[in-house]
């Protein structure tokens, strides 16, 4: 096999054989190739890649197009054109105030909440146009899961964090309720932590186990897309890396967007990223492009870390 | 350099004076604080002192309502009275035998009481002695039987004041007065009404406190009892929070939750909430103008309702039905004030009018006697214009102040009519009567001049009449049938029927709602109902029920309401099960705190109509009731100085309402609080 897992990479993940022609292999990079690819981020993109599926997705999850948004007089995203891969992770990076989170949260339509947000253009969701005005907000919700920057569980117990979104929607009986409590908790791999404890309140957990409650959380509603707003900035790098496995396994599953600060984290959890900035989207490619060979000078400005 | 050391001429400021002012600071602060507990802790010395000694004070013995007084013994080295009297008991014996009873009779031979049947023979049935009267009922099969059982009963007396030289005495009521050497009079023993309630004998005795939240007003300070007021004022309360939490958690999650992104409705919201805050800052005597028009009299569009006092209804045993205002309720005798004896019942008696000011300005010449009675009042008996009383209040004169009570004597006077319509209409306003200037005057003889604050009307017969004016509608006087101004006084023995605390109302254009006996009967217009005393009571606490839950709502976090949000709750969803779970501590001690505001609330009570002695508790929505502040107000009104004991005991009962309803808000609290951590 051309792309061993090399030692310090664990067990689980991944390892399929490239399809023939698709992705440029890494061996092949020349070596008169702009700073960007010898950069430490390089190399982790390489070795985070070199254990991932390399079949190009078969469908689009979310499809962008020249889609702009203002809050009041304020332009926030300049029109934006994205085809966000399904069963993919596709990260947005960028400086702060670059839009990242704006777009995300238009996604599930969270910035309706706030007065004077509008947005142009199209976005839609496996089919469905997301801006129109018979879209159903709290419907979209549900097939659209989030989780927060900083860790919100519900001041409930364990057990009725996970089975608040399911039981907004479903009528589900008291066994499989349980069964769906389970399964969500051990897809977040905090299953064995608190098996325990599922009546005691979630506030009793710490930083990162709260996160992956939320993460099961959302879950627990099998949405079709999984928005993560910076999920790993309040926490600390232990914690961060076993969420960060986490994403990676429920990539299986699970459409995942997820805007990021930590250009390490993109480089080693997604597929694909997309670079904004100042409302514009720069440049979307496969990760190890951006990180290794970003085709414009801004990207590569950002990731060599000439500005951030 | 950098900073304040490059400054050649700064000079510090002297640390001596700055600690100096440091400590006037702490000791200003000290002192204020010293201040405010003392007077605090004075205001409640005064009342507990005031309080308890009227609710453990020496209690007065009182005699069962049949007992006659045989002896009354006074034992100065014990300092202690006896009393021996004998009591009636009665009792109801069922005739055990099979046999047939008619012609049956009683009789007593020796120490039996035997059953004598139709064919001679006998049979005992209970003992005859003591037996004073027995009588057989032979449908029934018993016997009821009267015995006449001596007791003795002992009276402590409190104090030290010296008994050599007193005396005891039986007053006609039924009194056992002692009095002193010095003067001073004591009453040990009263008679009890046939409804009372017994309590224990002399000394300190802490059944006193039972005694006073169980009894009911009196003019008698010893006797005033709680009972009417506190379950009044429980009844408002519950009424008033029935009313008041589910509005005011609704508009706080109206205002906080469902803020308009419309610019118009955004300024409409602002105002909204601005003119709540507002509210709450209103004199709630305000609140009482605003209850009494909208929810008392409805703004007059169903009607008017008769009066805002509650009359109290007796069905005397005679079948007389006797509707007025208990003004004293002594040993057994009531006493009511007019507006009428009557054979139909107040409710259903149409207004008519029969009498009307005279419209002359003639002159009377009035014969015949007046009297000065015990209770300090004029009675005047006259032929030309009816019977009237007069307190001396009433009168201006300098030698018609009297002392002591007379006999009815002879009088002549001369009075004056000058009532006219315009005289009303300048003297009588919303159906409250003011006084007239002086109507009358001129007298001779033992009345120089006489000031009458009643009326005097022309009835349709030509009579002449004296009296009240109860209400007054178009500029007519209307005037109830057969007013009377005397007041009514029937023996306990004669009530068959007791009062219901029921109001009064004229019939025209009400609306009624369910039928009497069913508790949430409602009658529009409400009048001085405890509906629209609740009513008027959740206006009070409206607005701070909803700044609380405002509050409360304010502090859930935003955080949880995304999350849920984010899951594909509804706006609602989000709304019923985290943010209300998560305000609802909050939520609660706001209002539990406001209803310690409505407990006190005096003045909006005041005007809707709540009256002050009443004997009955209210038995559904549309009764009359009485209220703990309103209560207290008025016997600390009264000449009287033992009442201002009495109040302080009220006082006490309605601090210690409030305190429990603070610590229910504060173990609510923890309660709801608990499963968060």
């Amino acid at each position: 096999m051309p792309n061993q897992p090399s030692a310090v990479e664990t067990d689980y993940r991944e390892t399929r054989p490239v399809s023939a022609g698709e992705h440029k292999q890494p061996q092949k990079q020349s070596e008169s190739a702009p700073e960007a690819k010898n950069s430490s981020l390089a190399s982790v993109a390489r070795m985070a890649f070199s254990g991932r599926v390399e079949a190009k997705p078969s469908a689009t999850a979310l499809s962008v197009r020249d889609f702009s948004s203002w809050y009041g007089s304020f332009q926030a995203l300049h029109h934006i054109d994205l085809e966000v891969p399904h069963n993919r992770v596709t990260a947005l990076i960028g400086p702060s105030g670059c839009g990242k989170s704006t777009f995300l949260r238009w996604v599930n339509r969270m910035n309706d909440l706030i007065p004077g947000a509008r947005c142009a253009g199209d976005m839609s969701l496996l089919g469905a146009d997301l801006m129109s005005r018979d879209i159903d907000a709290v419907d979209l919700r549900r097939r659209v899961g989030m989780v927060f920057q900083k860790p919100n569980p519900f001041p409930k117990s364990i057990y009725d964090n996970i089975a608040f979104g399911p039981r907004l929607h479903y009528k589900l009986s008291k066994a499989e309720t349980d069964d769906l409590v389970e399964s969500s908790l051990r897809a977040a791999a905090l299953w064995d932590e608190v098996k325990d404890r599922l009546k005691q309140s979630a506030l009793g957990l710490s930083g990162g186990q709260q996160q992956r409650l939320c993460i099961a959380r959302a879950i627990a509603l099998s949405p079709d897309v999984l928005l993560m707003d910076e999920p790993c900035s309040a926490l600390d790098p232990k914690a961060t890396i076993r969420i960060e496995d986490l994403i990676v396994e429920l990539r299986k599953n699970f459409t995942i967007l997820i805007v990021t600060h930590n250009m390490q984290q993109a480089a080693r959890v997604s597929d694909q990223t997309a670079f904004f900035y100042e409302g514009k989207l720069i440049e979307f490619d496969d990760t190890i492009n951006i990180f290794t060979n970003p085709k414009s000078t801004q990207t590569e400005d950002y990731v060599t870390g000439r500005f951030g | 350099m950098i900073g304040v050391s490059s400054i050649k001429s700064a000079t510090t400021v002297p640390v001596a004076s700055r600690n100096r002012r440091n400590r006037m600071f702490l000791y200003t602060c000290l002192a204020f604080t010293s201040v405010s507990v003392l007077c605090l802790g004075v205001l409640l010395l005064s009342i507990f002192l005031n309080g308890t000694k009227h609710l453990f004070d020496f209690q007065i013995t009182v005699l069962p309502h049949s007992a006659n007084l045989v002896d009354s013994r006074l034992d100065t080295a014990k300092r202690q009275v006896k009393l021996s009297f004998v009591e009636e008991r009665a009792r109801t014996v069922g005739i055990e035998t099979d046999r047939d009873l008619t012609g049956a009779s009683v009789a007593a031979l020796g120490a039996d009481l035997l059953l004598r049947f139709a064919d001679g023979s006998e049979e005992r049935i209970a003992t005859a002695e003591r037996l004073v009267r027995s009588e057989l009922d032979i449908e029934a099969r018993r016997v009821r039987l009267t015995y006449s059982v001596p007791r003795e009963e002992t009276v402590g007396l409190p104090g030290n004041d010296p008994l050599e030289g007193a005396t005891l005495k039986e007053t006609p009521a039924g009194r056992v007065v002692l009095s002193y050497p010095d003067g001073k009079e004591q009453v040990v023993a009263s008679r009890e009404s046939a409804a009372g309630r017994v309590t224990m004998l002399g000394d300190l005795s802490l059944g006193s406190v039972g005694e006073f939240i169980g009894g009911s007003p009196s003019v008698d300070p010893q006797k005033a009892g709680f009972e009417s007021p506190l379950v009044g004022t429980i009844w408002l309360l519950c009424v008033c929070a029935i009313a008041a939490v589910p509005i005011g958690i609704g508009t706080a999650v109206f205002l906080e939750e469902f803020k308009p992104t419309n610019r118009g409705l955004i300024v409409l919201h602002r105002v909204v909430a601005t003119n709540i805050r507002n509210l709450a800052g209103v004199p709630s005597v305000v609140y009482g103008l605003i209850g009494l028009t909208v929810f008392a009299r409805m703004f007059g569009l169903l009607g008017t309702p008769l009066d805002y006092q509650s009359f109290e209804e007796y069905k005397l045993s005679d079948g007389t039905r006797v509707v007025g205002i208990t003004t004293d309720i002594q040993s057994d005798v009531y006493t009511l004030e007019g507006p009428f004896i009557g054979e139909s019942r107040l409710e259903r008696t149409a207004y008519e009018e029969i009498a009307r000011f005279p419209d002359s300005d003639e002159v009377i010449e009035v014969t015949g006697t007046v009297e000065f009675t015990d209770d300090y009042e004029f009675r005047f008996a006259t032929e030309q214009i009816g019977s009237f009383t007069l307190s001396p209040f009433d009168i201006l004169s300098g030698e018609m102040i009297e002392e002591e009570p007379f006999a009815p004597r002879p009088f002549q006077a001369t009075f004056r009519l000058e009532g006219q319509a315009r005289y009303v209409v300048e003297t009588v306003r919303n159906g409250r009567v003011f006084v007239p200037r002086e109507m009358i005057r001129d007298a001779e003889q033992d009345i120089d001049k006489v000031r009458i604050r009643n009326h005097i009307f022309e009835l349709k017969d030509g009579r002449r009449v004296v009296g009240k004016i109860p209400q007054l509608s178009d500029g007519t006087i209307t005037v109830r049938k057969d007013l009377r101004s005397e007041p009514v006084t029937f023996s306990v023995d004669d009530i068959a029927e007791r009062p219901n605390g029921k109001l009064a109302y004229s019939t025209k254009n009400m609306i009624t709602i369910l039928d009497e006996d069913h508790p949430l009967h409602i009658r529009l217009p409400m009048g001085a109902s405890v509906l629209a005393g609740g009513l008027t009571l959740m206006l009070v606490i409206l607005p701070v029920v909803i700044i609380a839950s405002q509050e409360a709502l304010r502090a859930v976090p935003d955080t949880l309401r995304q999350g849920a949000l984010a899951l594909g709750a509804s706006k609602w969803q989000m709304v019923r099960t985290m943010t209300l779970p998560s305000a609802i501590p909050g939520i609660l001690t706001g209002c539990i705190l406001a209803m310690s505001r409505a407990i006190g609330e005096a003045a909006p009570i005041l005007i809707i109509g709540g009256v002050t002695f009443v004997t009955f508790t209210p038995d559904n929505l549309m009764s009359g009731f009485a209220a703990m502040p309103l209560q207290i107000y008025d016997w600390l009104r009264q000449p009287d100085m033992e009442f201002q004991q009495v109040a302080a005991s009220g006082i006490i009962v309605l601090m210690t309402v409030l305190l429990a309803f603070n610590a229910v808000a504060i173990i609510i609290r923890q309660k709801l609080q608990k499963p968060l951590n």
